[in-house]
């Protein structure tokens, strides 16, 4: 029994994964600025607000590399 | 908010090949990211750097320009920050203009002009070893009097070379020089130009600037490097051991990292419970992401040659050499360096196309982007081509190295042939202009490579850690649920989401020979093509039948198939845009949907045709 | 501030203090030396000093102004010295052009563009002479 909930979990955490980083990145910005909106209400959340949400907000404002979050990272070929 | 003072900000300016990105790295450290300026699709490298005192620098890297009158869109933002044109990039507290002491007429020009501006300056004379070794003769001190700004010599890829920069931005020092009203920009004329030109002439006798030494390995190696056969041939040797050395340099690694796999694989199986829990950590995790893991010593290879084949300059040279031939199928010499880069990922290789400014040129450039060999594709013809062409000796190379070989040249010959299609449909083109550098030709830095394959192999590792190793865990699931009704008969598989999916693709692929296993993994594989392989390894250790722990992909697969099939497959992923990031990354430079979905259908139908033809042909004849 | 140097003792001096010579003292050419002719004319090893851009007048797309003030600022300007270092075949374009140290790749419309005026002296010196001081390069 154990196991098939662990099972689920880790089914259901794959498939939320998958999802966003499948999601377009516009809807994929929306959803981060939602969510630092809601973690302004509750200031036990600033620690990471400041330290994991902003800057994620700033990378995902202008995708390095668009669409699929799985990218982010690449940069265009610069000659040395 | 915070009641420390604001960052001081700092941009860096150069031309390109000045070695900025060097400097902004020792600046920066591992403190940058990277973003898009607002409404266009121009890279922005910003990076923080905080000082002793707690002080905070904020620095921007500029595209490189040759000068304030841009002619493309990286050299027109360059100029827009530093004016403060644009809304959310505020012109800069201080502007450090980057010059290669090796070849400073050029980027003192540049200084020159950004001088005009009024902003802040301060001068980073970049490159003073190399000047050094090369005879060059500079009096900075000299030079610092004649422009009026400091001048603070740096070595950027040597540790503690850019201290003397370092200090001398520090914020404390320009505090109170802040807030200058925002700089104006006249536009230039002809007499300006030649004006400006004069200035510099005039500063470099008066800092008793000594041409460079002649760069005796730079002038050999051009004999043959820009001869217009000894280029090309040296091209093609080059291409073909580069691709011959990734498919069999990397085999003693990847068998090691197979061999693991399988070890792993069989511990669980040996050590868990039989159950939910194990078959989603042994079918789902190693069978589906370890399958792709394998690849890593073939990706890093292949970033080692094209990273060392960067930094050496020898790109631009080859640009130089194939821009007549290009020039036939209607495409520019500066393509090559985006399609070049296609071989690694065609994302940054699109996204380079930003240094065409001809709009068609362009356009084209991204249409056939797609087909060449992306590093993704390596691990299914890997897997094909080990499961199905014998390892036999031919020459001095090997019969699967050869076909790895021509795969590469198949996909290059086909993106030629489609534009020059495009070309005979698009009517009359208009002059695009080369004017390329070329950089001088020197040995690959040791350093600089090493730090580029790490970051491609952390980017290959989130990838099969993050969205690979997703997306087997859900195909997992749905190939394990619902299970099937007692006593049914054949693998469990088959009676599951997956499994009746597969059945119905199945009819649909059924012409060119692929089978449900084959259909079926291509779905999750719309997100990333190696992710196939995953999927076939999963599907294919979830069809074992009983107890039999995931066996390896390879042998399961060369009995399962016919070669027509196999053929067929890799024949379909020469062309099919298995990669929705790609088509992602279309739309935003393109800004539009038409040139995606044009981009997806002509590849996919390329695709089909190309699968249904090798499919009936190898059919006929084995 | 520029230093005139009659380009026969410019000759005469690079053959004496070859990597020292500068490479970009404005240069007046004499009388007896060829008219000025487009850049996409010269052969490998030529070595020439810029006389002005002109507007090419086959090539309507060629007559750009953005193209003539970008070659302008890679440093095509009257009186800077430029060395031909590779030609591609049937008809030199892109043709590969050494100016103010910097190479760069120039189609020939782009070449065609720029005016030059021939030195006599052919490929430079090997750097294996030894670099004397910038001062002896003085006239």
């Amino acid at each position: 029994m154990l196991q098939e909930i662990l099972v689920g979990l880790i089914v259901l955490a794959a498939f939320a994964v998958c999802v966003w980083k499948l999601m377009p990145a516009r809807r994929r910005l929306r959803a981060l600025v939602a969510l630092d909106a809601w973690a302004a209400r509750h200031a036990a959340l600033s620690g990471f607000r400041e330290r994991r949400l902003k800057p994620r907000i700033a990378r995902a404002a202008g995708t390095g590399c668009a669409g699929c979050a799985a990218n982010v990272g690449i940069k265009p070929h610069h000659p040395r | 908010m915070d009641a420390t003072v604001s960052p001081l900000r700092v941009a860096l300016v150069g031309v390109p090949n000045c070695g900025k990105t060097a400097l902004f790295n020792r600046l920066t450290g591992s403190r940058q990211k990277v973003a898009n300026y607002p409404g266009v699709t121009v890279e922005r490298r910003e990076g923080e750097r905080v000082s002793a005192g707690g002080r905070v620098t904020r620095v921007l890297d500029l595209p490189g320009t040759y000068s304030l009158n841009p002619t493309t869109l990286d050299e027109a933002i360059t100029r827009d920050v530093l004016l403060g044109r644009l809304a959310d990039a505020p012109a800069p507290d201080l502007v450090v203009c980057v010059v290669d002491a090796v070849h400073l007429p050029i980027g003192l020009r540049l200084a020159l002009e950004v001088k005009r501006l009024g902003l802040p300056m301060v001068l980073a004379l970049n490159r003073m070893d190399v000047a050094k070794r090369r005879g060059v003769k500079i009096d900075a001190a000299r030079l610092a009097h004649e422009l009026g700004v400091a001048v603070l010599p740096t070595i950027a890829v040597k540790r503690g070379g850019a201290d003397a920069l370092i200090e001398a931005i520090e914020p404390s020092r320009w505090a109170a020089t802040r807030r200058l009203p925002s700089p104006a920009w006249p536009e230039t004329t002809a007499e300006d130009a030649e004006q400006l030109q004069a200035d510099v002439r005039g500063i470099l006798a008066a800092v008793g600037y000594t041409a460079p030494a002649e760069n005796d390995l730079g002038k050999r190696v051009d004999v043959v490097l820009l001869h217009p056969l000894g280029g090309l041939v040296v091209l093609l040797v080059i291409m073909f051991v580069m691709f011959q050395a990734v498919f069999s340099w990397a085999e003693a690694p990847m068998d090691w990292i197979k061999a693991g796999m399988a070890a792993l694989g069989d511990w669980v199986g040996a050590h868990m419970a039989a159950g939910p829990l194990s078959s989603l950590l042994v079918n789902g995790v190693i069978a589906g992401a370890g399958s792709v893991l394998v690849f890593l010593p073939q990706i890093i290879l292949l970033f080692f040659f094209i990273l060392a084949l960067e930094d050496s300059g020898y790109l631009p040279r080859a640009a130089y050499v194939l821009d007549r031939w290009m020039g036939f199928v209607g495409l520019s010499g500066r393509a090559f360096i985006p399609l070049l880069s296609s071989h690694a990922c065609a994302i940054p290789g699109i996204m380079s196309t930003r240094t065409i400014p001809n709009w068609r040129d362009r356009l084209t450039t991204i249409m056939i982007a797609p087909l060449m060999t992306c590093s993704a594709r390596i691990p299914v013809y890997t897997l094909l081509i080990s499961a199905f062409i014998p390892n036999r000796a031919v020459g001095w190379s090997n019969l699967r190295g050869l076909v790895m070989f021509g795969l590469y040249v198949g996909g290059i010959v086909s993106a030629l042939l489609v534009a020059f299609v495009i070309k005979q449909f698009a009517g009359k083109r208009q002059y695009s202009p080369l004017m390329l550098e070329l950089p001088d030709f020197q040995w690959p830095h040791g350093g600089n490579l090493a730090l580029g394959l790490w970051e491609r192999v952390k980017i290959f590792m989130n990838r099969v850690g993050g969205i690979i190793l997703s997306l087997m865990i859900v195909l997992w699931f749905l190939s394990n649920y619902p299970a099937p009704p007692p006593g049914a008969t054949g693998p469990a598989i088959q009676y599951s989401f997956a499994g009746q999916l597969g059945a119905l693709l199945e009819h649909v692929f059924r012409p060119i020979g692929f089978n449900w296993q084959i259909s079926i993994a291509l779905v999750p594989g719309l997100a990333a093509r190696e992710v196939a392989v995953g999927a076939l390894g999963t599907v294919y250790a979830m069809s074992a039948a009983g107890d039999d722990v995931a066996a390896q992909l390879s042998p399961v697969i060369a009995s399962g198939w016919s070669l027509a099939t196999a053929c067929s497959l890799i024949a379909w992923y020469v062309f099919a845009p298995q990669c929705l990031s790609t088509l992602a990354v279309v739309k935003r430079e393109t800004n539009s949907w038409r040139y995606p979905l044009i981009m997806a259908g002509y590849l996919f139908a390329l695709a089909y045709l190309a699968a249904f033809i090798t499919y009936r042909v190898v059919e006929a004849w084995a | 501030m520029c230093i005139s140097v009659d380009f026969r003792k410019c000759e005469l001096v690079a053959f004496t203090s070859a990597a020292a010579k500068p490479i970009l003292r404005a240069v007046k050419p004499t009388d007896s030396q060829p008219s000025p002719q487009p850049l996409a004319e010269l052969r490998p090893g030529d070595v020439a000093v810029v006389t002005g851009l002109a507007e090419v007048e086959s090539l309507p797309s060629a007559q750009d102004p953005a193209l003539l003030t970008r070659l302008r600022d890679l440093g095509f300007t009257a009186g800077a010295r430029c060395e031909v270092v590779a030609r591609m075949w049937l008809g030199g374009d892109p043709l590969v052009v050494r100016i103010g140290g910097s190479t760069f790749a120039l189609r020939r419309a782009e070449a065609s563009a720029v005016r030059v005026q021939r030195l006599q002296e052919q490929v430079r010196p090997r750097a294996a002479l030894e670099p004397k001081d910038a001062s002896a390069a003085t006239a």
